[in-house]
Parts: structure tokens; C-alpha cells; sequence
């Protein structure tokens, strides 16, 4: 059966102060008691005062036997008589006693009146005196009675007290002593056992199990605390675990960032070497060039047979170069030599793009369409590259078909998605992705340097966005692009990016 | 728990102990058994109460009470070796002390008021204590209702010379009224209320409780002092405790094999007591005064029929005669 901590403390409430009221109230009966026993021993020695007194009187009538003896005579009788009227007995010795008392009192009265009934006292028989004086003495013997019955009954009570209050006290303490141990089983162990646990817990032992000694409110605790703590423990492996992952994350992050710093500080390098070589690469080239053509225009004549076409070989080749370094060139300049980003209009780079390529565009009989296309933010210039270099592919890979491109945006939360879309040769799907690659080109003997792609890539990547390419379902290829919305935008996907990459990484 | 408990309860039990051992310390061990010699009736109320009780025992004492017709009957008994006590009201014992008896007095035990009166047939021409004069009276001699007789008519002033006294045994007078020996006796129950009984409205009785009270005594020979000591003592305890308890009149009655209303008339007449007092002796030497009435008076010390240290023992306060 299941007993609360309340209820036992109820208990020994009741247990202890109903025994220490009984104590208490045991202790104020004996004392009233005993005073009550006083006052009676008081009223029963004026008795005896009074019975003591006839012995004096008796000899005064049986001497004098005048108007005033009678007189005090009847007082003292009356006087008396009223006290033992007056005197009550709770028990029936006493009682009994009593009334053995007043009948010796009604025979002293008529033996006094017999005494009295002589006119001439020197005429009173001898022994009407003695048996006066005879039951005077009986009353004192009787009023001692009664007085040894008041004692021995106080003496009784005054014992049967003394045990009560001793068994009382003696219950009173085994109570308290029972209930100290109770309140140490039921409540001081399980607190300590606790507070252990508590202790042991805050020392950072997780294996602590607390008794549980009974199913009582303590008992509960301790069941609780166990599962907290399982639970605590369950946390705590998570924890150690997500901590162990983000000390392993940051030393990755930190090792990216060093590769990354690494990796930045090698494509700058790069970039100025590309730039410095492609510079440095143009003023020799210009010489094979420009002497190149001076023989051509000059020795012309002198060249015969496969001389000339060498020579022809080698100013293509030249001019070829050239271009190259060119080209190379700007893609090593698009993260150095960038326009500031602003808000532009897409629809407003499309166009330039046509612009630029309009001789393409009417050769070609190409034809632009275009959705209604957002503002956004991002490099208008290099934007603008990347509508050319796509829409100049659509126009250099075009099938047989008249080029048609057109030009779509959705929005994606914070970031447009731009979709070209050309009906040209397409794209095999193993080379949707090397197509993005520097130098990378579809054909051998192909127009075009192989740059235009990458560059498109890397300024779409300057802008946080992704490029990629589809097939289109009527043929050709689709060129999809994302560029942020804005600049939250923007600097929200750059920052993820990072990230990504370096979890990559 | 139990385990706790038992340490307790052997402690409450020791303490329990030693206030029994206490309590009973008085006790004796029972020895020889002690014979009294009682009336049947409320003058030996205190060790009839006692007996019925079993309070004798409890004492640790063997007593068995025999029982006599009278107090004068048990003193024979007691001289005749019968008896270890015997109890009797005083004129007996102030006859046997005249007789010379060796007996001592332990304790008075009770003392009787009205216990001896008068009763006549009217047919005889008595119908008032005076009418007395001149008429035959019988009486038990030298015994209480002998002595009764005589206070009751100096009280009223009638002389022994101005009517006839006659003696009988007990059993006789009742049959010599009815015969018409005498006109009168003096006598107590359960002899008058046969007569009563037999005359019916002829009867007339004189009675006055306040000219003789009888002092019913505790006697024994000198040899149970040396003989019990411890066990007299013991008696003496015994009666003191019963002194201050009322008398179960339905336990006497039960005890003595009576009708408990008979007992019932006589209680308000008997004082159960146990003292020595001054007044014994002085009833005695006025009783021994008149039984040498008309003889050559002999100086008797009643003090030497008296031992008051086993009472002493026991309640001194109980003690008043002057030694």
C-alpha cells in the first residue's frame, strides 16, 4: 500500500501531539486533583476543629448546665451538623463514612440533650457524661477515618497519575523516537540520497541511479531524476558528438579557408601571370606578325610553291595566337577589372547583346525573343558578355534552322533564374559540363578560342550564381543561369556558397 | 520495529514491577492458621467483610473465623483453647477480667449503639419506662444487656430496690415473660424479636441509645503475642484497610449464610472502627464497679488487659489511651 510522505507526516502529527495533549491534560487532572483533595482534607479539618471543641462543651454543661452552654451547645451542634451536610464525596468509602459520622453526631446531640434535661447538672448520672465524652471520641476516630481515606485515595491517585504520565511520557518519546527514525527513513535518507546524487551529477557523473526505497513522493523523485538523467545523458552523448562534428568543421573551415587563401593567392598569381605573359606574349607575336606580313607584302613574289603557304600558316597561326591572348587576357581580368554592382536591367543587357552582334544576328537571319525580363543586381557589362557569348554561340552552332533565341527569367525566392534558349545543334550530354571549361571546345578546327564559355561561368560565379545547360526539347540547347535579385540577396547565396564549398571542401 | 519496541516494553515492565513489589511489600508468607472467634452478626463486620474478601489471604495470613452465639460464648472458647481471638464487647471481658482470666485487648472493633433494650407485655400493666416500678424484670447476669438495664433506670431514676431483678440464662427469658416468671426483661435480638414475634401488639419496648454504647473488642490470650506476632500484626493491617471501606452488607450476608435485610435493620446501629481509646477503660472499670456491687471491692488495673503496640504498629494514630 502506497503511503505519501504527507500522510506519514499527518500521522506523526496526530501521533505525537495527540500523546502530548493526553500528557498535558494528565498532568493538569492530577493537579486538579490533588487540589480538590486539599480542599476537601480543609473542610473535613474544620469538621474535626468543631467535634474537638464538644469535648470542652461537654464539661462545661455537665458543670454549669446555664442558659449560655445550651446556647453554644446548639450552635456547635447546628454548626456542625451543617458542615457534614455540606461535605461531599466522590467515593463511596468516603461517603459511607460520612454518614457513620452524622448519626455518631445525632447521637452526641441526644446524649447532650439527655444531659441537659436534668435541671440540676450535679444530678446527672456519671456515665451520661462518659458516654458523651465516648462519642466525641468515637466523631474524632471517624474524622481520622475519613482523613486516612482522603490520603489513601491521594496517595492512589497520585500513583495511577504518576504511571499514566510516566506510560504517557514514555509513548510520547517512543513516538518521537519512532518518528525520528521515520522522518530519517522516509525523508532525511532519500534527501541525502538525493543530495549525493545531486553532488555526484554536478561533479559531472552521468551513472548516478538513485535508490528509489519506496513508491512515495521521494520514491517518485527518484525515478524522475533517473530519467532526467538518462535523458541528460542522451543530450550530453548528442552534444559531445555535435561538438566533436564542429570541432571537425571548423578545422575543416579553417583548412579551407587556408586553401581557399591559398587557392586565391595561386589564382591571383595566375591571373597576374596570365596577364603578364598574355602581355608580355602580345609584343614578340606582334613582331612574327607584323614581319610576317612585311614578307608577304614585300617578298611575296620570292615565295614559291609551299614557302608561301608556310608563310600564310604562320601569319594565321600568329593572328590565332593573338586572339587567344586576347581573349585570355579578359577572362584573367573579370574578378580584377569589374564594374561596381548596381541594379540593372536585364531586358536593357539583352539588347546591348543584340547590338553588339547585330551583323552576326542579320547574316545568320537570327531572331530574339525575350519574356519580360526583371532588374537585378549584378556588372551590366559583364551581364551584357554573358548574353553575347551565349547568343553568339547560338549563332556559330546553329543548325539548319533559322537561329531563334529566346530569353526567359522565373524567380526563385531571392534569385532569378535566366534561361536561353536556342534551337541550334545542341549539346551531347557528355559535354555539358566540360563545356564550362577554359580551352574546352566541341569541334577541332572550330571557330572561336574555347574561352567564351568560361568566362561566361566565372562571371555568372562572380555574380553568386550557377550556370548550366539542357537540352531543349525541340532541339538545341537551353542555357540556364541564376543572378540574385538584389544585393541581400546576393551576398546571402555568396555567403552559402562559401560554405557549401568549404564543406565540400 | 519489534526490535525497537522490545527494550521499551522490558523497562515499562520492570517499572510496572517495582511498583507491584511496592505496593505488596507488606505481605507475609502464610504460616500456621489463626482462629477467631466472631458473633454472627455486624459487631464482627470488619473481619467477617475481611474473610468474605479474601483479604486475609491476601495479607499472606490463614485465618478462619468460628463462629459463637455470643461475644461471652467466643471468650470461653478462647479460654477453652478453641480459638487464637475471640471477639466480645467489653462487660465479658470485664467479667473474665474480674474471673482473673489472663487475655489481652488488641484492638476495640466495634462499638454498638441501642444493642440492649427492654422489652415488656403490656397485660403486665407497663406501657412507660416508670411503669418499671415494682415489676419483675430479668435480665442476663453480668453481661451488657445486665449492665444496659441498669444505666437505663438510674438514667430515669428508678432504684434497684423499688422492683424485683431477676437473672436467667439468655434462652430463658423470652419463655419466662411468656410464662409469666417475670414481667420485663432486658435483653437483645435475636431473643426480643421472638418475643415480639409471640406477643404481637402486647409487646412494648424501651429503648435509649445514649446511655450505653458497647464496645466490641479484639481480645486473645497473652501467649498469641509471642506466639504470631507478625501474624496478629497482620490481622490488626488487615482491619485498618477494612476500616476505611463501607460495609458490603450483601458480602457479610452471603458469608454468614443470612438474609441481608436482617443485616440491613442493624447497620446504622454498629460503628465499625479499630481504635484504643481512653473510654474503654473507663467503661471497663465502671462495669467491673458494678459487678463487686455488694462485695468487698478489689483494686483491678484494667491497663494490665490492654496491649496496644501491635496497634501501634500498625496506626498509631489509632492509639488514644494514655500508657
Amino acid at each position: 500500500m502506497r503511503t505519501s510522505i504527507r500522510s506519514r507526516l499527518r500521522m506523526i502529527v496526530l501521533l505525537c501531539g495527540g500523546l502530548g495533549i493526553l500528557v498535558v491534560a494528565s498532568v493538569q487532572w492530577k493537579t486538579h486533583r490533588f487540589y480538590q483533595n486539599l480542599a476537601k482534607i480543609d473542610e473535613l479539618d474544620e469538621v474535626n476543629a468543631h467535634f474537638s471543641e464538644i469535648n470542652q462543651l461537654a464539661r462545661d454543661l455537665l458543670k454549669h448546665g446555664n442558659e449560655r452552654t445550651r446556647t453554644q451547645w446548639y450552635s456547635l451542634m447546628d454548626h456542625i451538623e451543617a458542615e457534614l451536610a455540606a461535605l461531599e464525596f466522590i467515593n463511596e468509602d468516603a461517603e459511607g463514612h460520612r454518614e457513620h459520622l452524622v448519626r455518631t453526631h445525632t447521637l452526641i446531640r441526644e446524649a447532650g440533650d439527655r444531659v441537659m434535661s436534668y435541671e440540676d447538672p450535679a444530678r446527672v448520672p456519671e456515665f451520661h457524661g462518659d458516654q458523651l465524652f465516648l462519642l466525641a471520641s468515637r466523631a474524632g476516630d471517624q474524622v481520622e477515618v475519613l482523613f486516612g481515606i482522603l490520603y489513601q485515595r491521594m496517595q492512589q491517585e497520585e500513583l495511577w497519575t504518576l504511571i499514566a504520565v510516566f506510560v504517557l511520557t514514555a509513548a510520547l518519546i517512543l513516538s518521537l523516537m519512532l518518528s525520528g527514525f521515520h522522518v530519517y527513513r522516509y525523508i532525511a535518507r532519500p534527501l541525502l540520497a538525493i543530495r549525493e546524487g545531486l553532488r555526484q551529477t554536478g561533479q559531472g557523473n552521468l551513472d548516478v541511479k538513485l535508490p528509489v526505497y519506496r513508491d512515495d513522493e521521494f520514491g517518485q523523485l527518484a525515478t524522475d531524476f533517473n530519467r532526467e538523467l538518462e535523458n541528460l545523458k542522451k543530450v550530453t552523448s548528442s552534444r559531445d558528438a555535435l561538438e566533436r562534428e564542429i570541432a571537425q568543421r571548423k578545422q575543416a573551415e579553417a583548412d579551407l579557408e587556408r586553401t581557399v587563401q591559398k587557392l586565391e593567392s595561386s589564382n591571383a598569381e595566375l591571373e597576374q601571370f596570365a596577364y603578364v605573359a598574355s602581355h608580355d606574349l602580345q609584343q614578340p607575336l606582334r613582331m612574327v606578325s607584323s614581319f610576317s606580313e612585311l614578307l608577304m607584302e614585300r617578298y611575296e613574289d620570292q615565295f614559291e610553291g609551299e614557302a608561301k603557304t608556310w608563310l600564310t600558316f604562320a601569319a594565321d597561326g600568329a593572328k590565332r595566337m593573338q586572339e587567344l591572348i586576347h581573349d585570355l587576357l579578359d577572362y584573367s581580368r573579370l574578378n580584377t577589372r569589374g564594374s561596381p554592382f548596381g541594379t540593372i536591367s536585364l531586358e536593357a543587357c539583352m539588347a546591348r547583346a543584340e547590338l553588339y552582334l547585330l551583323e552576326e544576328m542579320v547574316s545568320n537571319e537570327g531572331r530574339l525573343t525575350h519574356d519580360t525580363l526583371p532588374e537585378l543586381w549584378g556588372d551590366e557589362n559583364q551581364i551584357t558578355a554573358v548574353f553575347q557569348n551565349l547568343f553568339s554561340n547560338a549563332l556559330k552552332f546553329r543548325s539548319d534552322e533559322k537561329p531563334h533565341i529566346h530569353v526567359s527569367a522565373e524567380q526563385l525566392g531571392g534569385m532569378w533564374q535566366i534561361s536561353v534558349a536556342d534551337n541550334g545543334k545542341g549539346i551531347p550530354e557528355a559535354f555539358r559540363e566540360k563545356v564550362f571549361s577554359i580551352f574546352q571546345r566541341l569541334e577541332s578546327g572550330q571557330e572561336g578560342t574555347g574561352i567564351g564559355l568560361a568566362s561566361v561561368r566565372r562571371i555568372v560565379a562572380r555574380h553568386g550564381g550557377e550556370i548550366w545547360v539542357d537540352a531543349n526539347s525541340g532541339g538545341g540547347s537551353i542555357f540556364r543561369f541564376t543572378l540574385a535579385a538584389s544585393m541581400d540577396s546576393m551576398n546571402s547565396t555568396m555567403s552559402q556558397t562559401v560554405v557549401e564549398r568549404k564543406m565540400d571542401a | 520495529m519489534k526490535g525497537k519496541l522490545l527494550p521499551f516494553a522490558v523497562f515499562l515492565m520492570l517499572a510496572l514491577g517495582l511498583l507491584g513489589w511496592g505496593c505488596g511489600s507488606k505481605e507475609r508468607a502464610s504460616s500456621a492458621t489463626l482462629r477467631i472467634g466472631v458473633q454472627s452478626n455486624l459487631a464482627s463486620a470488619l473481619l467477617i467483610q475481611a474473610k468474605a474478601e479474601g483479604a486475609f489471604a491476601a495479607q499472606g495470613l490463614d485465618v478462619d473465623l468460628v463462629m459463637y452465639p455470643s461475644g461471652k460464648r467466643a471468650l470461653e472458647g478462647l479460654f477453652a483453647g478453641e480459638v487464637d481471638l475471640a471477639t466480645s464487647a467489653e462487660m465479658p471481658l470485664s467479667v473474665a477480667a474480674l474471673e482473673g482470666k489472663e487475655f489481652k485487648i488488641f484492638a476495640e472493633i466495634c462499638e454498638l449503639t441501642d444493642g440492649a433494650w427492654i422489652v415488656a407485655d403490656r397485660e403486665r400493666g407497663i406501657h412507660s419506662a416508670s411503669d418499671l416500678r415494682g415489676k419483675r424484670i430479668g435480665t442476663q447476669k453480668h453481661s451488657a444487656v445486665h449492665y444496659f438495664l441498669i444505666r437505663f433506670l438510674q438514667a430515669r431514676e428508678i432504684e434497684l430496690t423499688e422492683l424485683q431483678l431477676l437473672f436467667f440464662p439468655a434462652e430463658e427469658l423470652h419463655e419466662r415473660l411468656l410464662a409469666g416468671d417475670i414481667d420485663a426483661y432486658s435483653m437483645r435480638n435475636p431473643f426480643i424479636a421472638e418475643t415480639l414475634k409471640a406477643l404481637g401488639p402486647r409487646a412494648v419496648e424501651f429503648h435509649d441509645p445514649v446511655i450505653y454504647v458497647q464496645m466490641f473488642c479484639l481480645a486473645g490470650t497473652p501467649e498469641i503475642r509471642t506466639r504470631s506476632p507478625e501474624e496478629l500484626v497482620g490481622i490488626l493491617e488487615v482491619l485498618h484497610r477494612q476500616e476505611r471501606k463501607p460495609l458490603d452488607l450483601n458480602k457479610i450476608a452471603g458469608f454468614l449464610n443470612v438474609d441481608p435485610k436482617l443485616l440491613q435493620d442493624d447497620v446504622e446501629r454498629h460503628q465499625p472502627l479499630l481504635t484504643l481509646r481512653q473510654e474503654l477503660i473507663l467503661m471497663m472499670e465502671a462495669e467491673l464497679a458494678m459487678l463487686q456491687e455488694g462485695a468487698e471491692p478489689r483494686e483491678i488495673n484494667v491497663l494490665n488487659w490492654i496491649c496496644s503496640d501491635e496497634l501501634m504498629q500498625v496506626t498509631p494514630a489509632a492509639v488514644k489511651l494514655i500508657r
